[in-house]
């Protein structure tokens, strides 16, 4: 017995194949996972199930009935009435609306045609706790952190009762105390007999919820295999036919050896409302992380030093202080960016290729002695030599960068900074939602450009991605450093520990 | 470029229109075929054509300039006024200097109080429009600058100067636009402001350049304005604010910024003004007129002008 089946689907986009003959199964009560590089069809085949696209050829079953025949057309609102919801990475909430309001988004329920917010509220108080979310439904969900707004989304899924919930890479901006919350929810729509499908980067994740998985690889299915019969490696060897071991680059040799000098010294950093007191010393050559949990101020701490955030504090570049409040002194002093954020601030994504690489560059390329005129030519030369040396995969250098898979956007987004030589790069979140081959090359990358010279920032909320990139990790509790781990020390069970010591010390 | 890409640039399809337009002129009403008509149509969409550069530039980074019908008028007051006592050129100068200050003030207004584009400049346009009504008492004041009336009036090889300036204009602002780095920032800021900003573009420069620009443009339509008709009113701006704002969109721009090119603009001045003088020539009431024009704009726009949804 079958809830949802695929059948030999095959679609194409401008000629390219996207996926060929693919089949799989989704069984009530089940979890089922699909793992796969970015690119090799995920996406497709859950906008298939969900209505957004329709296949070119094969079919697709709910419930036993064909979804996309008959006189009405399969739609992401049919999908829904017949049970199918969705959370994906990219939020698709209100900002300027209620987490209640959000929550209840198209079906708000009315008296008389009224809309009561005392209705509302008390119908979302459940939902949100829930998933694990204790806020007050009245808040505005833009205030509310990335991770907190992915829960409202998860809470918004769960209004119509689905019998199919899909959760595509809705845990990346999760912390692990909140994708416990989204996983406790799984384990009770399992029980209730209910199915999901989730898509993650995550390895952990998968094995931690899913029944059986799905590989998917270039548009077809590789393999489906239970729980039990698989393992991290196995997987992972599926999707990309590449060993493990080789997914980190090997650190700075000279860690103890060569005492640089810092390039870029922070005391007392502070940023109102988001953390104080923070010590760090960039060094060239290093690539240091900043670890805990997730919104623990290390966002905002990036953000200052790139001077978008207003602080207070002493910097020091070179021995010498410096102001940094305007991303322009930031970049000026030689400090490059990659934001959480790519799609808003990272990039301009409906812009092409060229103009997101250059756009730092300006300045070298249309010099004022030709009257700021830019000089297609070496553009295009810069541009040539950033697509060749990041293996950015675009159709053209005129290409719009939304256009692009999230592992070459964010390769976009951290070429555009190398023509400016930064001293010091800030990265934050550098791989989410980037598929396994793509987050291995821009590893070798930030420490290619460490071992040049480059003093390199890092947040992440990936364990293990700190441990095996990091020189040194410092780890941020409530808007301080909590702990600092270096060498022998810098392992994942000491970076958790120290992330959860942080929570206990200032709740005593 | 490649046939496609021909295809999906809307500023191309400005001229195609445009063409189809004015050969359907030829065809179907009297006297669209002379050369003396075709001499008066680019005369006339000089002046739309000049402001509507200007608009471009703001609506490429996303604004809009809501002040330009009274900074044509407040160009020709100041122009007629100061000429009377001090000499053409002083009057021509004074004239543009003012208008520049008021983009600039415009612009300021942007950057440093974060007024939204629509509210600030069409605050300043009425203050401007306000403040010649209290100065002039509503009364037109006639001027003859012999410059002027050359540059409005005048032709060299059969062009009329003011197409000539209008051309010039267009081809100094292609170079602003699309080949200047700050035509680079203004595009990114059309696109994404959070994204430019933490790229390092200078949103401070970009803005108070564009906008004085705009406003710079929207003076010297006002000279030649004056130039052509001899006289300055209070109102001779007005057609021009939204005119202007629909040649850009019809000559395929995006009105939320960030995507189309400057020459689609003189397109779609040229069409507008082409439209407008069918329009007179088929003897339709005035009301009928703007009636029938409204149409046609809202039929051009969803023929290709219209935005896409995203993707």
């Amino acid at each position: 017995m079958t809830l949802l089946s695929v059948e030999n689907v095959s679609k194409s986009f401008a000629g390219v194949r996207v996926l060929r003959d693919v089949s799989f199964d989704v069984r009530p009560g089940e979890v089922l996972g699909l793992v796969g590089e970015n690119g090799a069809g995920k996406s497709t085949v859950l906008s298939l199930i969900t209505g957004l696209l329709a296949p070119d050829a094969g079919t697709v079953r709910f419930d036993g009935a064909r979804v996309h025949s008959g006189i009405r057309a399969w739609s992401p609102h049919r999908a829904r009435a017949a049970g199918i919801a969705s959370v994906h990475q990219e939020l698709s909430l209100n900002p300027h609306q209620s987490v209640a309001e959000n929550v209840f988004l198209g079906a708000w329920p009315t008296r008389g045609g009224l809309v009561r917010h005392r209705d509302l509220v008390a119908r979302a108080r459940p939902l949100l706790s829930r998933v694990g979310l204790d806020v007050d439904p009245l808040t505005r969900a833009g205030r509310l952190p990335l991770g907190a707004q992915q829960l409202v989304e998860l809470a918004k899924a769960l209004t119509g009762d689905p019998r199919l919930l899909i959760l595509d890479e809705a845990t990346s901006a999760l912390d692990d105390d909140q994708v416990r919350a989204v996983f406790r929810v799984v384990d009770e729509l399992r029980a209730a007999g209910k199915s999901v499908v989730i898509v993650t980067h995550r390895m952990g994740e998968l094995f931690a919820v899913s029944d059986r998985m799905t590989v998917l690889k270039d548009g077809e299915v590789v393999a489906t295999r239970e729980r039990a019969a698989t393992d991290h490696d196995d997987l992972v060897k599926l999707m990309v036919g590449r060993e493990l071991s080789d997914m980190f680059p090997p650190k700075s040799k000279d860690t103890a050896a060569v005492p640089a000098e810092p390039v870029l010294t922070v005391r007392g950093l502070a940023v109102p409302g988001s953390c104080a007191g923070i010590d760090l010393d960039l060094v060239p050559g290093r690539v240091i992380g900043l670890g805990g949990l997730q919104g623990q101020g290390q966002r905002e701490v990036l953000r200052a030093l790139f001077g978008l955030r207003r602080h207070s504090g002493q910097i020091d570049m070179d021995g010498r202080p410096c102001r940094l409040a305007t991303p322009r002194e930031a970049i000026r002093r030689g400090i490059g960016y990659v934001p959480e954020d790519r799609k808003t601030e990272g990039l301009h994504i409906a812009h092409s290729v060229r103009a997101n690489l250059s756009l730092p560059s300006l300045r070298a390329l249309a010099p004022a002695r030709s009257l700021t005129t830019v000089s297609r030519r070496q553009e295009a030369r810069l541009v040539a030599g950033l697509v060749d040396s990041m293996r950015i995969k675009a159709s053209s250098p005129a290409q719009e960068v939304r256009r692009l898979s999230g592992g070459n956007q964010q390769k976009v987004a951290l070429a555009k900074w190398l023509p400016t030589k930064p001293r010091v790069l800030l990265l934050a979140e550098p791989t989410r939602g980037i598929d396994v081959g793509t987050k291995r090359q821009i590893y070798h990358h930030l420490r290619e450009l460490a071992d040049s010279g480059m003093a390199v920032l890092v947040t992440s909320g990936d364990t293990m991605e700190l441990v095996g990139l990091c020189d040194e990790v410092a780890v941020m509790y409530e808007g301080s450093i909590v702990d600092r781990l270096v060498g022998a020390e810098l392992t994942e069970e000491r970076l958790v520990h120290a992330s959860v010591v942080g929570q206990e010390v200032t709740h005593v | 470029m490649s046939v496609a890409a021909l295809r999906d640039n809307r500023a191309v399809w400005a001229f195609g229109v445009l063409g189809v337009t004015w050969l359907a002129a030829i065809a179907f009403a009297n006297g669209f075929g002379t050369v003396s008509s075709v001499r008066y149509l680019v005369q006339t969409a000089s002046f739309l054509g000049i402001v509507a550069i200007g608009q471009t530039l703001v609506v490429m980074m996303s604004g809009i300039d809501l002040s330009v019908s009274a900074v044509v008028a407040l160009s020709a007051v100041v122009c007629a006024q100061v000429a009377s006592g001090s000499g053409g050129a002083a009057g021509i100068l004074v004239a543009l200097a003012a208008s520049v200050v008021v983009g600039l003030v415009n612009a300021a207004g942007l950057v440093w109080l974060r007024l939204p584009p629509m509210v600030m400049t069409l605050a300043t346009g009425t203050v401007i429009a306000g403040a010649l009504l209290i100065y002039t008492d509503g009364s037109p004041r006639s001027a003859r600058i012999p410059l002027l009336d050359t540059l409005a009036n005048g032709s060299v090889a059969g062009i009329p100067y003011a197409t000539v300036l209008w051309l010039a204009i267009a081809a100094a602002g292609v170079w602003l636009l699309h080949l200047s780095r700050l035509g680079r920032y203004a595009f990114a800021l059309g696109t994404s402001e959070p994204a430019s900003r933490a790229s390092g573009v200078p949103v401070p420069v970009t803005t108070l350049v564009m906008y004085a620009a705009c406003a710079l443009l929207a003076g010297v339509a006002g000279l030649v304005l004056l130039g052509f008709t001899g006289t300055s009113s209070l109102t001779m701006g007005s057609p021009y604010q939204l005119l202007s704002i629909a040649s850009v969109v019809l000559g395929g721009t995006s009105i939320l910024g960030g995507r189309g090119h400057l020459l689609g603009t003189v397109a779609g001045a040229l069409l507008l003004t082409l439209l407008t003088a069918l329009l007179a020539a088929w003897n339709l009431s005035e009301g009928l007129r703007q009636v029938t024009l409204g149409l046609l704009i809202i039929v051009l726009l969803l023929a290709y002008a219209r935005e896409r949804r995203t993707a």
